[in-house]
């Protein structure tokens, strides 16, 4: 069982390697937070400004399932 | 507080144009083919024939600048009214006439008796300013306090060499004035805040924010749903840019960035910069979201409430529910 990560801007250079096309696929056997799926990969978690379970935004406190897509994403503010 | 002048209900019956203003534009008529589909069902019924048989009939015809101009001096009225009166009677404005395809005589029509206030005149807000213009909004108010500078060249549609240190709003009204003299401007060379929004929103159908920084959006979104106007939201970084329509009714935007004391003046943008080709895109997905609350009843352009994410590098638009 797995979830599927997609990052967003500068987030993406939290993970080393991180390809934007296929994104992240990462086991996942039991329910967890989406705390602990970024802090499992790294990721700053002041700088996570939304996140989106399967194309629905969430907090950082959801818990994401085996099989769910998740997306964080950072502030943007660019005009 | 009460909201801006309703837009006109779509689907009214044709007012004709008078006999002597036909003979009067007659050599401003340009003959078209009659429109092959219906582009919405928001469109007028079938077109009685307005015209003696002398003349033809204007379901075939467009109507040119000139024309335009005759039919504005016999009203007495505004050419952005002066081509809503002209539709009305089934007669297109040359100048609109690719937008048959995708708009109905009286879309257009209230396109032109809309006004927009777009907050920023750069990267995103010189697209969409050029964009609403050309698709037919007839009042367009805008504001910028900043000036040009060399490192906007890489990307702001009306920024050029020989306007560095100009007032990004003089620009655009400068501009606006060579592509589409018609609208009718209204320049603010001032920044957005919440003692200049409720003039900035006075009487206006959509704000569309290109401004760029994060506190000066939340301000904009909540004076806009204070004002009973639709809120169009957009932003970029590096290859990624997000557009949003927040209902009249609804502060959408609150949802993406909450009140907050500590909220990030800028965000990514700051680390990945705004390369050009993402500003174009994104205001092309404003427009059209614009286009969707000055056009509630048209059956093809985005919903509300849907968070539109452009990533150009892949390339992908993903929807996203907030």
């Amino acid at each position: 069982m797995s979830i599927h990560i997609k990052l967003s801007t500068t987030l993406r250079q939290s993970v080393p390697g991180y390809n934007p096309v296929a994104g992240i696929t990462l086991p996942l056997e039991e329910p967890a937070t989406a705390t602990q799926v970024a802090l499992r990969l790294g990721l700053p978690l002041q700088d996570i400004k939304l996140v989106m379970i399967n194309g629905r935004q969430a907090s950082l406190d959801a818990t994401i399932r085996p099989n769910d897509q998740i997306a964080f994403f950072p502030p943007v503010g660019g005009g | 507080m009460p909201g801006p002048a309703p837009l006109p209900s779509p689907g009214a019956v044709p007012s004709p144009l008078p006999q002597e203003l036909l003979r009067l534009v007659h050599p401003h008529l340009v003959p078209c083919p009659p429109a092959q589909n219906s582009a919405s069902p928001t469109g007028p019924p079938a077109i009685t024939p307005l015209l003696p048989p002398t003349f033809p009939n204007v379901a075939s015809n467009a109507i040119s600048l000139g024309g335009v101009a005759a039919v504005s001096a016999f009203f007495a009225c505004p050419p952005a009214e002066a081509m809503a009166r002209c539709l009305e009677a089934g007669l297109w404005p040359l100048r609109f006439l690719r937008n048959r395809g995708v708009l109905s005589p009286l879309d257009q029509a209230t396109l032109l008796r809309s006004r927009v206030t777009v907050l920023g005149c750069g990267g995103l807000g010189g697209y969409v300013l050029l964009l609403l213009a050309r698709l037919g909004v007839g009042a367009l108010r805008f504001c910028d306090p900043d000036t040009f500078e060399e490192t906007n060249l890489n990307r702001q549609a009306l920024c050029r060499e020989d306007r560095i240190g100009l007032n990004k709003a003089e620009a655009a009204k400068a501009e606006l004035a060579l592509v589409a003299s018609h609208v009718a401007t209204e320049c603010h060379p001032i920044a957005a805040t919440p003692e200049t929004l409720p003039a900035l929103l006075h009487g206006t159908h959509a704000l569309v924010d290109c401004l760029d920084s994060i506190p000066a959006r939340q301000y904009a979104a909540a004076a806009a749903v204070a004002h009973n106007v639709p809120f169009v939201h957009g932003t970029i970084a590096g290859w990624e840019g997000f557009a949003l329509l927040c209902p009249a009714t609804d502060n959408t935007f609150s949802r993406l960035y909450p009140p907050s004391k500590t909220a990030p003046a800028h965000g990514a943008e700051a680390t990945l910069g705004t390369p050009a080709p993402t500003p174009q895109v994104t205001a092309a997905l404003q427009a059209m979201l614009t286009l969707r609350a000055l056009l509630p009843l048209h059956p093809s352009l985005p919903s509300p409430d849907i968070l539109m994410h452009l990533d150009l590098g892949l390339p992908e638009i993903e929807l996203l529910f907030v």
